[in-house]
């Protein structure tokens, strides 16, 4: 992709950057109520979706769907803004969402969840619209149903295929897993579309996410003694690191084992951002899964960052990523902010959950 | 408490067989007194257990709250609910045996069945779901046994009260009412048979006298 490709979408991206919360006032909303927290947000960029909501009827759900419309609606100005391969690359990504989005879909209908409720937790992006879900899921009596609605859509294949495993199985786990493979599949290959630079930021920032995923599989897998070969089948299309040396990670005992059997692949080790995030976890030697797996969330941000900076000149890819990056990870923030509020969490143990760029 | 003595003829013979009786009566109060302080102390213990069964128990549960709260930080509360309620649902039994408790009681002692497989398979999609769900759900299954081991042991310690109860009952009546009973009865026949003595002995005064007084008339 040429820079002046990125004409267009540069301004969009610095003032939708200009538009996230200060991490400062984020740490504020920690520990305040639900009716504090939305008064914040309408002075945030989150206003118009929080104006929508009667202020007698906030809650932690309404304030969640509130920040997930708030970022649809990023991803749509990103998208309009966008041309070329990354446009194409921002659609693989909203084909990430619709899958997340069909996931709800099945299992709100599985466990039987409220209509509103489960129309609340979807991000209205993507071909499932919020409408498109209500109608879905209030014509359908049962998961096949749901499925069925979901036959003409480009997911139909893979819907159909798992459909005899989710019944005698009755569980989702297979189609879940398949929808993964498809969205990462489609966001590797757009990756591949990309040349030069902007191939190598994406390389890494995605990649890194995806194989973080990939770690704390194994780890998980490892941890609950799961089988190597149903360890196999969670593992994503990772086009980084190879599956095989995944796989070799799997005879390892620990997560320092891992790191180290990671970094003897020379892939691994002579990239410098992989190098620097890993041998910091490996420094920190944390304990629990939890906060690897916190540590391992960041690593996409980091990358993303280090090679935003690393990369200044130049109009590239990196600042849309950052943007991304920085967004999602705001929603988590508000999320676990809000979610702390709602039962009424410790503020210290809140302010520990929030992954903030500053706090490496 | 009644003490009203019981129908018997006030014979000697009687009074025999209700001292015998009194002296029965009491040996069963103190053997059954015995069996309480035993029933007594076995309460204590299995109360001991049951306490430390129940603070296991909150430790877990408050854990598992905690980190099923963390998770909700992590992903969403909704999507948490749905993630929960949609997985495969873990199913457990409970098997019932019975064996041979203090004084011979037969108590319930319950077994958790768990599915065999149940560890070496996740529930969630490990690649959406932060790692705290899991240990909520696997916290949740390890409540689950002090959950089943607080019920035997509620179940023991109901067993064992009512037991108690039936004993003190028992001590009770054969204390105040069956003992004050037969102390009437015995008090009553050897009255009677003090009045029969007496009137006896009076008889045989006269007797005495009046043979006394007809040899005088002879002389």
């Amino acid at each position: 992709m040429k820079t002046l490709k990125y004409n267009e979408i540069m301004p969009r991206v610095a003032i939708e950057k200009l538009k996230l919360i200060e991490e400062e006032d984020l740490v504020d909303l920690v520990g305040r109520n639900l009716e504090a927290i939305r008064c914040a947000l309408i002075e945030t960029s989150y206003r118009d979706e929080i104006l929508k909501l009667l202020p007698q009827e906030t809650n932690s759900n309404s304030l969640e769907e509130a920040i997930l419309e708030n970022y649809a609606q990023t991803m749509k100005k990103l998208i309009n803004f966008s041309s070329g391969n990354l446009k194409k690359l921002l659609l693989a990504f909203i084909r990430k969402i619709e899958t997340s989005n069909i996931k709800s879909l099945l299992r709100a209908k599985k466990a039987n969840i409220n209509l509103d409720e489960a129309i609340n937790n979807m991000i209205p992006i993507g071909f499932l619209t919020k409408d498109r879900c209500r109608e879905i899921l209030s014509k359908s009596k049962t998961i096949e149903d749901v499925m069925e609605h979901l036959f003409d859509t480009e997911y139909g294949d893979i819907i159909q295929n798992n459909m005899t495993e989710i019944k005698t199985a009755n569980s989702l786990l297979p189609l879940e897993l398949a929808l993964d493979q498809v969205s990462y599949t489609g966001i590797s290959k757009v990756i591949e579309k990309f040349k030069g630079l902007d191939k190598k930021i994406a390389k890494n920032v995605i990649g890194i996410e995806i194989d973080s995923i990939n770690i704390k599989i194994i780890l998980r897998g490892k941890a609950k003694r799961i089988p190597k070969e149903i360890i196999k089948k969670y593992l994503l299309p990772s086009f980084f690191i190879r599956k095989n040396t995944f796989l070799k990670g799997l005879e390892t005992s620990d997560m320092n084992d891992l790191i180290v059997s990671l970094m003897s692949n020379n892939k691994f080790a002579n990239n410098p951002f992989y190098r620097n995030i890993f041998s910091q976890i490996l420094e920190k030697n944390y304990l629990s899964m939890g906060q690897i797996e916190h540590e391992l969330e960041k690593a996409s941000l980091r990358v993303s960052l280090s090679m935003q900076k690393k990369y200044l000149k130049y109009y590239n890819l990196s600042s849309v990523l950052v943007l991304l990056n920085l967004k999602r990870i705001e929603i988590k923030n508000l999320r676990c902010i809000i979610v702390g509020s709602k039962r009424e969490v410790n503020s210290s143990e809140v302010k520990r959950f929030l992954i903030l760029k500053n706090n490496n | 408490m009644s003490s009203d003595k019981m129908e018997v003829h006030p014979t000697r013979q009687e009074l025999l067989k209700l001292k015998k009786r009194k002296s029965l009566a009491e040996g069963i109060a103190d053997i059954l007194q015995k069996d309480l302080e035993t029933l007594i102390i076995s309460l204590i213990e299995f109360r001991k257990k049951a306490h430390v069964a129940r603070d296991r128990l909150y430790e877990k549960m408050d854990y598992a709250y905690s980190s099923f709260f963390k998770a909700e930080m992590k992903t969403g509360s909704i999507t948490i609910k749905e993630i929960s309620l949609s997985s495969p649902t873990v199913e457990f039994g409970i098997e019932t045996n019975i064996t041979k408790g203090v004084l011979g009681l037969p108590f319930s002692i319950f077994n958790l069945i768990k599915e065999d497989n149940l560890e070496s398979r996740s529930r969630f999609d490990i690649s959406e779901t932060p790692v705290q769900l899991e240990e909520a759900s696997s916290t949740i299954r390890e409540a689950i046994n002090f959950i089943v081991k607080l019920a035997e042991l509620t179940a023991i310690i109901r067993e064992i009260l009512e037991l108690i109860s039936i004993k003190r009952r028992q001590i009770n009546r054969i204390r105040f009412k069956i003992i004050p009973q037969l102390d009437a009865t015995i008090k009553y026949v050897e009255l009677i048979l003090e009045e029969i003595e007496r009137q006896d002995a009076i008889r045989v005064r006269v007797l005495q006298r009046k043979r006394k007084q007809r040899s005088a008339k002879t002389v």
